[in-house]
């Protein structure tokens, strides 16, 4: 018999606040994050834009990157609202999922290297670039020693984390894991994405016609699952249900999505079919939605194909823009804002889509959040390389 | 739970890009590669074993116009992936493309393309970077490159786990195969030498680093039987764990939670598999208490068994820690049925995958 998964905490950090209340008070009322960028300097770039975080105190600084801290906040926050002992902990697993880590004080390295050679260069600030390091951080600083996994699957990373956090817990390998991932502003991406001219010069638009590209955010979101049975059983009181995820390749193109958004069907289409449900199952979608031409238009195309006529009924949000795409730490960010939206029947507003992109044909929430009997959302995540993952909650009624 | 079959096997080496010629190599007693004075933090010059990748054709297997769009480490992955297709009789392997996944394992990923980026962006400004550079610094550039070359529509994940990533690959790959969510997958580790990371191991004293990749190709026992495909081997079991004492960059220092961690991985393993290995392959490749740790762990849970170490032939990071794996696939494929050859995979952080051939 399939195991049920419970999400019995949840964690969030990002440019609309430093935990799960402040996050949904700001998400809700319709605040923006997305401000003008001071963490570094990106002369040349066609914007000043970004959705940056605030970690906490410089006490972990000497020891962990920006990235690093943003996931043990997310982490310690997602393990203290499940209510975990110490001794619990100690036999859960953490897969977490980021696409630079350490990039931003990598950056400090590579210049100083570039600039006096590497024998003047500080290895400590390289030492934490690895994708693995988050996910070392937060099982240090946890005392978790079940089974360990980082991934880096671009802008899909984090939503990875926790289909394979699922997987081990369904497999019987795994009593309970921290999922999730983040990811900090980092002066690669930021040149990066302009370079690919994917960069909105001002605040993003998901899904507005005269939308013209991403805006980046940096932050961290975590979730505690387990095995329901055992949550139960230790007293834990479940916030929302996993219930299946899916995942596929485009096989198409490095940077650019499938246009008639094939592998984003498939990994919708997937987590449906593994779950047993039916498409007109699904109450919310909180989309990928990075505001670029080609990815709300993919986006949109694999919706409908997956849900239909059904697919211009069903409410549809982007939480990009409000914290600005967090790449490698959206799919972590977005799936706790999918299970606050079925734990409050609330979802919160697409800022910015003034016109609704018409090839678009979405339900896309604007304005103002929306109230919504909600049983069953889907979060989507997809990233360069073509790799998609859409993830299924469901509440706990 | 479907049984998990090795039907392709492909890998790139300072030894060569032949099974036969890592296998070669596990059977020599010298380490590959060569001595190299690198320069380390403050300009200390430190002394290390490098083993890069020997040279191959690689426009034998994909155009110059691919490989042009490719960095080195997706040139290596894809080529060996491409090599393990073949190997395992790829075109008689009737799965859709939506049932095939691809699980990429690598610790530091492409880091020559990174610092190439990088140093654009410091000579000439953010506003002039290279969008080819980008997309290629991206860990799963690799996966991304064989999914369009094989056409594999399933899964594409790319896992950093340091040493243990190769193995974390395999074991979410087979467990992918087991469950009926794949039909067939690629995967395996791939790691390259580039020049800041070299300057990084010297400043940490590695004494040896290896670069290349390992790919298998693996599927359900019975469909490869039913198509009537060799089997190298087959995966039997596999074992996860963690040592939360482990710093980021280093094995643990404290040998009794790593050995706790170790034990639970390779027991898991046999455990599944319902048989004891009559080899273990471990994996610290020098002096020290992860490597008096991997004795310990392997010891006790299989007391029968004898122990190797490849690595300190080839090197810890080879493919990512892939290249164990594969040697003790190439074992298992010579023993007579029933001598396993358990792995165990220890990543700097303390992630611990143990992997079971039969």
């Amino acid at each position: 018999m399939t195991r049920r998964i419970a999400v019995t905490g949840v964690g969030i950090v990002c440019a609309l606040g430093r935990d799960q209340r402040e996050f949904w008070s700001n998400t809700i009322e319709g605040r923006g994050g997305i401000g003008r960028l001071d963490l570094f300097e990106a002369p040349g770039c066609r914007s000043d834009r970004a959705a940056q975080a605030r970690p906490d105190s410089a006490s972990e600084r000497r020891r962990a990157s920006r990235t690093d801290r943003f996931c043990m906040m997310a982490a310690r926050e997602a393990t203290a609202q499940a209510g975990l002992s110490e001794a619990e902990l100690a036999s859960f697993g953490v897969s977490l999922g980021s696409s630079t880590a350490g990039m931003l004080e990598a950056e400090a390295w590579s210049r100083r290297c570039f600039s006096s050679g590497f024998a003047r260069a500080r290895p400590s600030q390289v030492l934490h670039l690895p994708s693995s390091t988050p996910a070392d951080a937060v099982a240090r600083a946890l005392g978790a020693s079940g089974p360990r996994l980082s991934n880096m699957t671009a802008c899909s990373s984090s939503a990875a984390s926790v289909g394979l956090a699922a997987d081990l817990i369904r497999d019987g390998d795994a009593r309970g894991m921290i999922a999730g991932g983040g990811d900090a502003l980092c002066l690669m991406t930021y040149a990066g994405f302009n370079a690919l001219r994917l960069l909105d010069a001002g605040p993003c638009r998901p899904f507005d016609a005269g939308r013209q590209g991403l805006s980046l955010g940096e932050g961290a979101g975590a979730l505690v699952l387990e095995d329901w049975a055992g949550a139960v059983e230790r007293g834990a009181r479940p916030l929302a249900e996993f219930l299946e995820y899916g995942a596929s390749c485009d096989a198409h193109h490095m940077t650019a999505p499938h246009p008639e958004g094939r592998g984003a069907a498939g990994a919708m289409a997937t987590a449906l079919a593994r779950a047993g449900l039916q498409a007109d199952q699904v109450d919310h979608i909180n989309a990928h939605g990075t505001g670029t031409q080609l990815n709300d238009i993919s986006e949109a195309k694999a919706i409908r194909e997956v849900f239909g006529a059904r697919a211009a009924r069903i409410p549809v949000t982007s939480s990009k823009s409000q914290l600005g795409h967090l790449l490698g730490g959206s799919g972590g960010v977005e799936a706790v804002a999918l299970v606050l939206s079925l734990m409050h029947q609330m979802i919160p507003p697409t800022l910015r889509c003034q016109i609704p992109d018409p090839d678009v044909g979405l339900d896309v929430v604007s304005g103002s959040a929306r109230a919504a009997s909600l049983r069953i959302g889907i979060s989507n995540s997809f990233g360069f390389g073509g790799t998609n993952y859409s993830l299924l909650f469901a509440a706990v009624s | 739970m479907r049984r998990v079959a090795i039907t392709g096997l492909a890998c790139a080496g300072p030894f060569g890009w032949t099974t036969a010629s890592l296998r070669e190599a596990c059977r020599r007693q010298e380490p590959g590669g060569s001595m190299e004075r690198i320069e380390a933090r403050r300009g200390r010059p430190h002394v290390m074993r490098v083993a890069r990748c020997a040279p191959f054709q690689r426009e034998s297997v994909l155009t110059s116009r691919t490989l042009r769009r490719m960095g080195e480490l997706s040139q290596i992955w894809t080529i060996c992936c491409l090599q393990a297709a073949r190997d395992g009789g790829f075109e008689d392997l009737a799965c859709p493309p939506e049932r095939r996944g691809t699980f990429l394992g690598t610790g530091f990923g492409c880091t020559d393309t990174t610092w190439e980026y990088l140093r654009g962006l410091h000579a000439d400004g953010a506003g002039m970077a290279n969008p080819f550079l980008f997309s290629e610094s991206v860990a799963n550039a690799p996966a991304g490159h064989s999914a369009i070359e094989l056409d594999t529509r399933g899964t594409a994940i790319s896992l950093t786990c340091a040493d243990a990533s190769a193995a974390t690959a395999v074991a979410h790959a087979a467990r992918a195969i087991a469950h009926d969510r794949l039909d067939a997958a690629w995967c395996g580790g791939v790691e390259i030498l580039s020049e800041p990371l070299l300057h990084v191991l010297a400043t940490l004293a590695v004494p040896f680093a290896s670069e290349g990749a390992v790919c298998f190709l693996l599927e359900p026992l019975a469909s490869a039987r039913a198509r009537g495909a060799r089997v190298h081997a087959e995966l039997a079991g596999w074992g996860e764990a963690s040592d939360p004492a482990a710093p980021a960059v280093d094995w643990s220092i404290n040998p009794a939670p790593m050995e706790q961690a170790l034990r639970a991985a390779l027991q898991r393993a046999p455990r599944e598999a319902g048989q004891l290995p009559l080899s273990v392959y471990l994996h610290a490749a020098w002096e020290g208490p992860a490597r008096d740790a991997e004795q310990e762990a392997a010891r006790r849970v299989c007391p029968e068994a004898r122990t190797l170490e490849v690595s300190r032939r080839l090197g810890p990071l080879g493919a990512a820690g892939g290249f164990s794996l594969a040697a003790a696939t190439l074992q298992a494929s010579e023993a007579a049925r029933g001598h396993g050859s358990l792995t165990v995979s220890s990543g700097w952080g303390g992630t611990i995958v143990s992997l079971l051939f039969t």
